[in-house]
């Protein structure tokens, strides 16, 4: 008789799981991948259903790859309406193999966005700037830095100053993608692919390690395990006001991303997702996404964040997406071959 | 004997390269105890586990009762096991064990507790329905499991030697009521054991079998005074095996020369002279005395082993070792070394052939 | 006793006669053809799909990626270090712990088995709050301030996640020895470690090398661990997830994926049919109880001293963890707060969702298993040895292999499976399969074949011999083989990683977010919070075992 009561007990249970894992309800709804921090994606995803009633679906990861990931493996059947957050160097790729459904906002023309700042073709539509930043972790510079007589750095060559050598850190170009944006930057930062690799060879005795994610630089400079390190001003303002030790250097001549968001082809929703589209471009998502996720706007008419200097005083250095885009694989390998499997 | 009731016809059985039962071919007469007598390896089990069904045979056909079985499997067969380490099911109580195949008979509640209480009380189970088998003796164990065979009425029971987990003393007592409860139910039943005692105390029909074959089938008696070979006389008791030559043949009977003299036996046919043949004695069949005398044959005692109701000497004459039984008469043994022996000429048994 | 009574009759020699002996039988065929199918579709379905999503030419290409060479390299390089010291602390640990008379062997086992119930990032996580630059004992016990991560600290923290499964193996082997083996090799005169070399040790040697395979292929898919405190050291498992992660390149994930395969193959026969195959039966006569012999003064203390400090570090590692979550900022901010366990709370459904695909997919790992294993034990299928094979499979393939091709094979058009918790489910009842199966097995075999064929003498076929006789007997295995697959699924996050869908996401892939996130705090209190539940469930289910009946097997015999 027990054995008849767990039998049962395990079907039972296991009733209640197929049904508690299914599909959610039939309400209307936009299923996104988002690439993105978790408070932001809640606070737009709940402003979001407010206003269109919409519900949202989400699955949210720190770095755009696995999503991208995702979109590939589902091809066949697409489970995603909206790829949000990822430059886009994840998008347009996607964009090539078939995936994305092209769309042109209408609040594109309305608010007079930046062409830059849309794809030509409509696959994607820039909604955030970020940019490549140094941190400094503040107890160690004073420690090693400033008692040795040395200013805070300004820009990209004042690391490559022998006071920091092994002191620093940065992404591996390999694995994340802002530190591949970096090792691009310096190609067309000093005019040519053998300028630039001599001088990520030169920046390269200034590292301590490479981080194989990006925001692990934050971590390993808060810690004090480096004196410093590069990466995005999104993730390093927010540890900043979190009272994490970091100081921000905002260089000129300096990389950055766009943001993109892109329309999955084939997805359940379409419809829904260019609503979705829209209203990240409008003007309280905009404000929303500079505050929360402490990055420049595509807006001209939304503030960008506090603390930091405004989009038109960072002079983004010549940066040929196209190109770097392009010869990522190749590039990554030589750095490898050059720099990275030397240490 | 009337149709026999389980009939076993050129049965064959391989594992491997090895053949387990090899054209065994057996009738078992109904209500009897049949047992299948053997050494290690012999066969016997291989051979209940065909009857019981738990493979099909390579070659040949078992009926039971006249009809064929030997396609069924063991939960269509009409056949009971109880095994040598009984098998109760350690997780049912003595009641749930015995009821079990009842149960699987799809029996109805209130006959399985009556038919269970009936086969307890009936081997003195009573009050132990509820009991767990791990908390039983050896001896109540055994009887639930003969309980749990024999309450679903198999038309034959099996028992693979079931009295070799028991202490010594308790083997003899429980054979014994072996016997009175297959005597009292008539239940036919096949007995596996390699202990010549227990087979011969035991059975009905002996069936002495060896490497796969049946050597020779009979009742007790006739197994252990005239085996049909060498090996039956050896497996069955202690068998003192000497060569002989036949003399002649005249009216008192057979004369043979031996080493143990001159024997003359009760005339038997087909004996020619100067035929050779095996003389089996067994070893109550020799007689010995402290002085030399007409027909008494020297011999000396190698060593005595003491067995509680008779003294066990065993002896040499010329080349060949015997052993002889003396009763033991509660005083000192025949003394010496040197002995004279004669031979108890109505309990000699020939077997064909030369001594090897 | 006659050596008639078998307890397994060879196979019958007639061929074939298995196959006819099925057609008697259409429950165990269908029910065996089940079983097959299940395991070609969630088995051998998604392996293939990963190892032939890249086409050919990649495989050839993958020499000119210096990178990957690399990865390879260290990867095979952490597989032997890390072995080779987690095996040789299980051994010294097991040691301990099959001494009778060692003191707090109860204490130091409970201790040793905590690894085996968190998440796999815990230690390597733990490692970096206690010994990093900024680490408490490292900074502020000592004032040291170096940099931790790299292969050292893998090494180290690889060490200390791993050596729970040898030492656990190597004792039951070193309890397993008759003691009347090395008494009697004393009364010969051997001394201590002459007993020890000569009698002992070449004894349990097979379960050595059993347990160091297993390590390996444990450090081999090592996933969670790399991530935390590896620095930029690449390794296969690593670099195919930060292809996805980094690059959504899932062509150059799966090769990378494919490429842990071979080894862990290698490995995983290598145990299979080199050591499994050599373990030795003792023979001893009659089992007599005798105590141990005590062990040398000397190594007595020494023992106690290691076992003491390994001991130590694992509990100061936990500590680590839960302290992590009572405070503002590690390192810096001490300040005691309950702000973490605000939102660890939020993750509450998370840790739900962990917990009951968890559960479930524990109850289809040893249904599955249990039924395997039978048919497998009653050589009642003819593709017997191709079932016990396949059901073995899953424990070769890393994690991040089955995650992604779970992802591949159903994301096709009319497999509605998609999306829902079920795949992840699906994921964790497969890949936790050959716990359940070789659990199962060795709970069946120790089930006298008398048993069974008693019941079917009184009237019960296959299945209901498996319902009457053996489940109740090898309950204990059961719920053990539930609550293995359970803490595997639990602690999961290889392949959560790739199968997490909007609404059902688990505990594992949240706590990852958190340290992407860089809220290392936060990450503790939801890890703390997994764990207890986890332990939990796992204490629950404990109970429950004992109460029913563990029975060595058959009566009398």
């Amino acid at each position: 008789m027990r054995r008849w009561s767990w039998f049962l007990a395990a079907v039972v249970f296991l009733g209640v799981v197929v049904g508690l894992s299914g599909p959610a309800g039939a309400q209307q709804k936009i299923v996104i991948y988002a690439a993105q921090d978790e408070k932001t994606t809640n606070e737009m995803t709940r402003m979001f259903t407010e206003e269109t009633k919409i519900g949202t679906e989400v699955i949210r990861v720190a770095a755009a790859g696995t999503l991208a990931t995702r979109i590939r493996a589902e091809k066949a059947a697409p489970k995603a309406d909206i790829f949000m957050g990822g430059s886009v160097e994840f998008h347009e790729p996607l964009a090539t193999e078939g995936l994305v459904l092209p769309y042109r906002s209408p609040v594109v023309a309305e608010a007079k966005i930046d062409p830059a700042y849309v794809s030509p073709q409509n696959f994607w539509h820039g909604f955030f700037v970020n940019s490549l930043v140094i941190i400094l972790n503040p107890q160690r510079f004073q420690r090693e830095i400033a008692s040795a007589g040395v200013a805070k750095p300004k820009t990209w060559d004042d690391l490559l100053n022998p006071v920091y050598a092994k002191k620093l850190t940065a992404g591996n170009p390999a694995t994340c993608g802002g530190a591949y944006i970096f090792t691009a930057l310096q190609i067309f930062r000093l005019g040519g692919e053998q300028q630039g690799f001599d001088w990520l060879k030169k920046l390269d005795g200034q590292i301590l390690q490479y981080t194989p994610t990006c925001p692990g630089t934050i971590t390993l400079v808060s810690r004090g395990e480096v004196a410093g390190g590069i990466t995005w001003a999104d993730d390093s303002i927010e540890a900043m006001l979190e009272k994490q030790p970091i100081d921000i250097v905002f260089p000129p001549d300096t990389g950055a991303e766009i943001g993109a968001i892109s329309i999955i082809k084939g997805g359940p929703n379409p419809e829904g997702a260019k609503k979705w589209v829209d209203f990240a471009l409008g003007k309280k998502a905009q404000a929303l996404k500079t505050e929360l996720g402490f990055t420049y706007p595509v807006r001209s008419d939304v503030d960008p964040p506090k603390n930091v200097p405004p989009l038109s005083d960072i002079k983004l250095g010549t940066y040929d997406r196209k190109f770097a885009i392009d010869n990522r694989e190749r590039l990554t390998k030589k750095w490898e071959a050059e720099i990275g499997s030397k240490r | 004997m009337d149709k026999p009731y389980v009939e076993l016809r050129h049965l064959g059985k391989r594992f491997g390269d090895v053949a387990a039962v090899a054209d065994v071919s057996l009738d078992i007469p109904e209500g009897e105890i049949t047992t299948l007598l053997g050494p290690s390896g012999c066969g016997k089990t291989t051979l209940l586990r065909l009857i019981a069904g738990f493979f099909p045979p390579d070659a040949g056909e078992i009926r039971i009762k006249g009809a064929r079985v030997d396609h069924l499997p063991p939960q269509r067969r009409s056949t009971a096991i109880v095994f040598q380490d009984y098998a109760l099911f350690p997780h049912l109580k003595v009641f749930e064990n015995v009821a079990y195949g009842l149960r699987r008979r799809r029996v109805p509640g209130p006959e399985i507790a009556r038919r269970v209480r009936d086969i307890l009380d009936f081997l003195g189970l009573q009050g132990l329905e509820a009991a767990s088998p791990l908390q039983l003796s050896g001896g109540q164990q055994q009887r639930v499991a003969l309980a749990r065979a024999l309450v679903v009425e198999p038309d034959v029971l099996l028992l693979d030697e079931p009295l070799s987990n028991l202490d010594a003393k308790l083997r003899v007592r429980v054979r014994t009521e072996l016997k009175e409860i297959q005597r009292s139910l008539g239940k036919t039943t096949i007995f596996v054991t390699h202990d010549q005692e227990e087979a011969l105390s035991v059975s009905d029909r002996v069936a002495i079998m060896d490497a796969g074959r049946i050597r020779q089938v009979g009742t007790p008696v006739e197994v252990y005074t005239r085996p049909a070979d060498r090996f039956v006389a050896d497996f069955v008791g202690i068998a003192n095996l000497v060569p002989g030559t036949v003399r002649a043949l005249t009216v008192e009977g057979l004369v043979l020369d031996s080493p143990l003299g001159t024997l003359t036996l009760p005339p038997r046919p087909g004996a020619a002279p100067g035929q050779r043949v095996t003389i089996l004695l067994r070893p109550e069949a020799i007689r010995l005395f402290g002085a030399p005398g007409p027909d008494r044959i020297p011999a000396r005692i190698r060593s005595t082993s003491f067995l509680g109701g008779m003294r066990r000497h065993h002896l040499q004459v010329e080349a060949f070792s015997l052993t002889a039984d003396e009763a033991f008469a509660g005083t000192g043994d025949v003394g010496g070394q040197d002995v004279w022996l004669t031979v108890c000429t109505g309990q000699v048994h020939l077997l064909a052939g030369e001594t090897a | 006793m006659s050596s008639e009574s078998l307890t397994h009759l060879p196979a019958p020699g007639l061929p074939g006669w298995r196959a006819r002996a099925l057609l008697r039988e259409p429950v165990t065929l269908v029910v065996g053809l089940g079983v097959g199918g299940l395991l070609l579709l969630f088995v051998l379905w998604p392996i293939l799909e990963v190892v032939t999503y890249a086409p050919a030419g990649d495989y050839l290409r993958l020499g000119e990626n210096a990178r990957w060479i690399r990865a390879t390299t260290n990867t095979f390089r952490m597989v032997a270090l890390s072995t080779a010291t987690a095996t040789l602390v299980g051994f010294l640990y097991a040691l301990a712990l099959s001494r009778p008379d060692f003191p707090g062997r109860e204490l130091l086992r409970l201790i040793a088995i905590l690894p085996l119930f968190s998440p796999p990032f815990t230690i390597g996580f733990s490692y970096l709050l206690m010994f990093g630059r900024f680490g408490v004992i490292s900074h502020g016990l000592f004032g040291l301030e170096a940099s931790i991560l790299g292969w050292g600290s893998l090494w180290a923290v690889q060490t200390i996640s791993n050596f729970p499964f040898a030492a656990l193996a190597i004792e039951r082997a070193l309890s397993a020895t008759p003691p009347t083996l090395e008494a009697a090799a004393r009364d010969l005169g051997g001394g201590w470690l002459a007993v020890f070399r000569t009698v002992t040790l070449p004894l349990v040697r097979p379960a050595v090398a059993g347990a160091a395979l297993l390590v390996a292929i444990y450090v081999l898919a090592d996933f969670a661990n790399p991530l935390i405190i590896g620095g930029d050291f690449p390794l296969l498992a690593t670099e195919a997830w930060y292809r996805i992660d980094g690059w959504g390149d899932l062509r150059g994930a799966t090769l990378l994926a494919a490429t842990l395969l071979p080894p862990a193959l290698i490995l995983f026969l290598a145990e299979r049919y080199w050591v499994s195959r050599r373990s030795y039966v003792v023979i001893a006569g009659r089992g007599s109880s005798l105590d141990r012999p005590p062990l040398p003064v000397s190594l007595r203390w020494g023992l106690t001293l290691f076992c003491g400090l390994t001991a130590g570090l694992i509990l100061s590692l936990y500590f680590g963890v839960v302290a992590g979550a009572f405070t503002r900022t590690w390192g810096v901010d001490w300040t005691p707060t309950l702000t973490q366990w605000g939102v660890a709370l939020t993750k509450l459904d998370h840790i739900r969702n962990s917990l009951v695909f968890a559960a479930a997919a524990g109850v289809g790992a040893t249904v599955l298993g249990t039924v395997a294993a039978y048919l497998v034990d009653q050589k009642a299928f003819p593709g017997g040895r191709l079932l016990d094979a396949l059901c073995v499979l899953p424990a070769a393939v890393p994690g991040v292999f089955f995650g992604i091709g779970y992802l591949l094979v159903f994301n096709r058009p009319g497999v509605a499976l998609a999306g829902t918790g079920l795949v992840m489910v699906l994921a964790f009842t497969f890949h936790n399969l050959p716990f359940s199966f070789q659990i199962a097995r060795a709970g069946l075999a120790q089930i006298h074949r008398n048993l069974a064929d008693a019941a079917a003498d009184l009237g019960a076929y296959r299945f209901r011999i498996l319902w009457d006789v053996h489940l109740p007997l090898i309950f204990p295995a059961c719920v053990s083989a539930w609550t293995t697959a359970f803490v595997n699924s639990v602690t999961n996050l290889s392949i959560a990683v790739f199968l997490v869908s909007g609404g059902n996401q688990v505990a594992t892939f949240s706590i990852l977010g958190l340290i992407g996130d860089n809220r290392l705090e936060a990450a503790s209190a939801v890890t703390t919070l997994l764990l207890l539940t986890t332990l939990l469930v796992v204490g629950a289910a404990w109970w429950l075992s004992r109460g029913a009946r563990v029975i060595p097997g058959v009566l009398g015999g």
